[in-house]
Formats: structure tokens, sequence, C-alpha cells
């Protein structure tokens, strides 16, 4: 798989396979024989909770028993995060579309053919609740993290990668702040080619694209919409900067749903959305270069 | 919503408003009753005429009296966008008969006016592709390079469909 390399190497990196896509990683002074087992089992921590994919994790205990369930405060603001998505979206990001995304074909098993009956998600306040020590469920319930997981997870990293690194798992890129990095933006219908660079100093980029993990002959991507249990269709891409990756990353998701002027309250970011008809959105900031007509030359 | 529609609204309401004023300006001249004209999207305060120049007022000796009050007039014109219904308030400055400055207010729609300019977004409707080696870039965001299981698992149904 493609993986450009970096053009302001800061020293010896790793690169693994960790959460189902690859990661890289960059640390000033290279990456410590420690530094490198702290990584990997913080992300064995986040996935030993979080994983739909495995059956030890807790993820795949609420699936089945309801009750309470304690969560150390990291987690605890992932849901609250998600709650936030929740709110401004109207309920569209929704971590409780396990099951929906699950009959959907994108099951454990990665079945990718849908049931005849696809289950219909739930309404957050009917099944969940967030505590002071965790959550609450009133009944059992398959969660999804996909829509802020990856970016959750890689702020976890950062936290053990001091002041100069850069992450990338699967091209969702945290940058610390000491150093710029020009991320390029793939063409959501031709890995060939970028259609922009965005600079990125001090902050995440994460993207969303809807044409890549299709099935059922394209009737099917992995962006459902909670409200009709169908795939989405007018974006068919987005990418957002923001202080952390977890933002960054529920906010791609979100931008699938809502336009960008609802968000917002929510936090502080760029973005740049792609729609099915060729047309793009996005903020005009200087750090945001997108390819014209009148820039291309022959 | 993009900045097109925003400048036809505009042009609109300007231009519903400069003609509520000219036709009331012919009229007073000319004496004839009054006529407005109205755009079912704006909501206009038209400027009022300034007392003594009645349509009555039949005499050919006026003096410079002008047609309008000095002052500033305000309208709104509300649009539905896919967003939902925005509005964009207008003001027209006359003086002596004359518009002498318009100023745009764009309103957000149910919250504070500092959400509107947060962003100054865009539609770049002409994006063009370029080829990843033509460009100088640290690393790469996209789709192509996403999970791992899922692609495997395309590869396997593909391959079970050749059987």
């Amino acid at each position: 798989m493609p993986s450009k390399p970096s053009k302001t190497t800061l020293a010896p990196s790793i690169e693994f396979e960790a959460l189902g896509t690859q990661w890289f990683i960059e640390v000033a002074g290279g990456v410590s024989p420690e530094l490198e087992r702290s990584i990997h089992s913080k992300l064995e921590l986040v996935s030993h909770v979080w994983s739909r994919f495995r059956d030890d994790s807790l993820v795949a205990a609420m699936a089945h028993v309801a009750g309470d369930y304690e969560l150390e405060p990291r987690d605890i603001q992932l849901l609250q995060w998600y709650r936030t998505l929740y709110d401004a979206t109207d309920g569209a990001v929704t971590p409780l579309i396990g099951q929906t995304i699950s009959d959907a074909g994108y099951d454990t098993a990665y079945r990718l053919r849908p049931d005849s009956v696809i289950t219909a998600t739930p309404v957050w306040d009917d099944i969940v609740q967030i505590t002071k020590t965790g959550a609450r469920l009133a009944c059992p319930v398959l969660l999804d993290v996909g829509a802020a997981g990856k970016g959750y997870a890689i702020d976890r990293v950062a936290a053990l990668c001091g002041d100069q690194y850069v992450i990338d798992a699967g091209g969702d890129i945290r940058v610390s702040g000491g150093n710029v990095q020009r991320i390029g933006l793939e063409h959501p219908r031709d890995a060939t080619k970028l259609i922009g660079t965005v600079d990125v100093r001090g902050r995440s980029i994460c993207g969303s694209a809807s044409n890549r993990r299709t099935w059922a002959d394209g009737a099917w991507h992995h962006i459902i919409d909670p409200h009709t249990s169908q795939s989405t269709r007018d974006v068919i891409a987005t990418w957002v900067t923001a202080d952390t990756a977890m933002i960054a990353d529920g906010l791609a998701t979100a931008l699938f749903f809502i336009r960008p002027e609802r968000l917002e309250h929510v936090a502080e970011f760029d973005y740049i959305v792609v729609h099915a008809d060729g047309q793009v959105r996005y903020t005009h900031d200087s750090t945001i270069t997108l390819f014209g007509e009148e820039e291309s030359h022959t | 919503m993009s900045q097109q529609t925003k400048k036809g609204i505009i042009g609109l309401i300007v231009i519903a408003l400069i003609a509520i004023a000219a036709t009331v300006a012919v009229v007073a001249l000319n004496n004839q009753s009054d006529e407005t004209s109205e755009s079912t999207e704006t909501t206009t305060t038209a400027p009022p005429r300034s007392s003594g120049s009645s349509t009555e007022d039949q005499g050919l000796d006026d003096e410079a009296t002008t047609a309008y009050i000095d002052g500033t007039y305000g309208a709104t014109g509300s649009y539905r966008s896919p967003g939902g219904t925005e509005e964009i308030g207008v003001a027209l400055t006359i003086a002596d008969d004359i518009v002498t400055a318009v100023t745009v207010d764009p309103q957000a729609s149910g919250t504070s006016g500092q959400y509107q300019s947060q962003f100054a977004s865009g539609i770049a409707s002409l994006v063009v592709g370029k080829n990843v080696d033509e460009v100088s870039v640290s690393r790469v965001s996209g789709s192509s390079l996403t999970s791992t299981g899922f692609n495997s698992a395309l590869e396997t149904i593909k391959n079970d469909a050749r059987s």
C-alpha cells in the first residue's frame, strides 16, 4: 500500500499495522524501543475497549449484557465527544450504529452482504447514559466508534511521543507544533492523483471517503445514515483539520451529513468537502491549496 | 450558501430599494398617483417622503424640497437555502434624493452574527487532480490507505467470485 516517504524526516521512523490500518510514526531523535513498546501497548488498550472486531473487547461485552460499565476518563471523553456530534447532527453521527452497519454487511466477518432486514439505529437516550464512571446501558447495544475512534487512538499515541512527531494512521495525520508537514489530498476517484494540499503544523487532519469501502456493487458504503439505514449519497469525501485528531476525525464524518456552518459552535476547524457532482467546498485558509483549472499546466 | 447566491439576493434587494426610491421620486416630480413596486422576497421600510410633496400638490413653483427625507433605510431579504432560511439585510442611505451608500449586512439565521463570518468558504468547482509525483508532499491523506481488513475481504470476495 502506497505510503509517501517523508520529505522532512525527523529521524528513523516505525511502521506497523494496528486498528485495521497502516501506521507511520516519526519522532525527533528516533522512536526508541521503549517508546515503540508503549505505543503498541496503548493501541492494544484502545482496541481492547473499543474494537467491534474482537470478541474480548468491552464493546463485545456491551453487545450482550446491559448494565454499568466502567470507563477511563479518556474513554468517557470519547463518548462525550460522540454525544456532542450526535446532538449537532440530529443523530446522524452516533456510536449506536453498530448493529445497523453489521446487518448491512460490515460485520466482524466482513461478510459484505446485507441482511434482508437491517436493524434500525436506536435513539441514544433510550439505551446509553454517560455516567461519572463510565456508561450505563439500559439494554445491550453494539457500538461502533469508526467515526472518531481512529482519531482518538492517534491522540492517545501522540501523548506518548513528546514534542516533535508525525503520526500517520492510514491517512489520518497528527503533526506536533514544532514542524510543518505538507499533506496531499488524495483524489477520491483516482488514487494516483491529488486534488490539493494542506500544510499542517501543530494540528491534525483526518479524511473520510465513501467510495473505497463499498460493497454490493456500490449499493452500500461504510458511512451509513441512521435515519434511513442507507449509505449517504451526496458527499463523497471530506477532510477536516482541527486541534486534535479525535475532533478532526469526528467532524470529517459529520460533514457527510450536515453543512459545515452547523458545526461552527462545536469546534474550530477547517474543511474540504467533495460532492458527488465534483463540486468542492472548502475553507479559504492560507494553509489549504486546491488545484483548479488555472493551476494546471500541460 | 454560495457567494453568487448572496450577491444575487443583495442585487435584487438593492434594485428593489432603488426602484422604489426612483419610482417615487419620479412620482413626486410629475405629481402622479403613487406606485410602489414590491418583491415577494423582501420586506422594505420604504423611505418616507418629505412632507410637502403630497400627490395633491399641483404647484409649479416647488421649492427645492427633496422627495425623501435624508436618512438610512433598511430592507431584509430572506430566502431558503439547503441550510435553512437565511437573511440578508441591506441599508440605503439617501441624501438629496440620491442613494449615497449601500451596506450589506449578512445575518446568520437563528444564531448570532459572529458565526456567519467564521468561515470564508467558497466553491471551487473546477478542481483538477495532479499526479502524485508532480506534487511535493510529506504524506498523503486518502481513503485508499485505510482498512486492511476490509480490503482483504474485498479481495477474498473477488477471488471467490472468479472460481
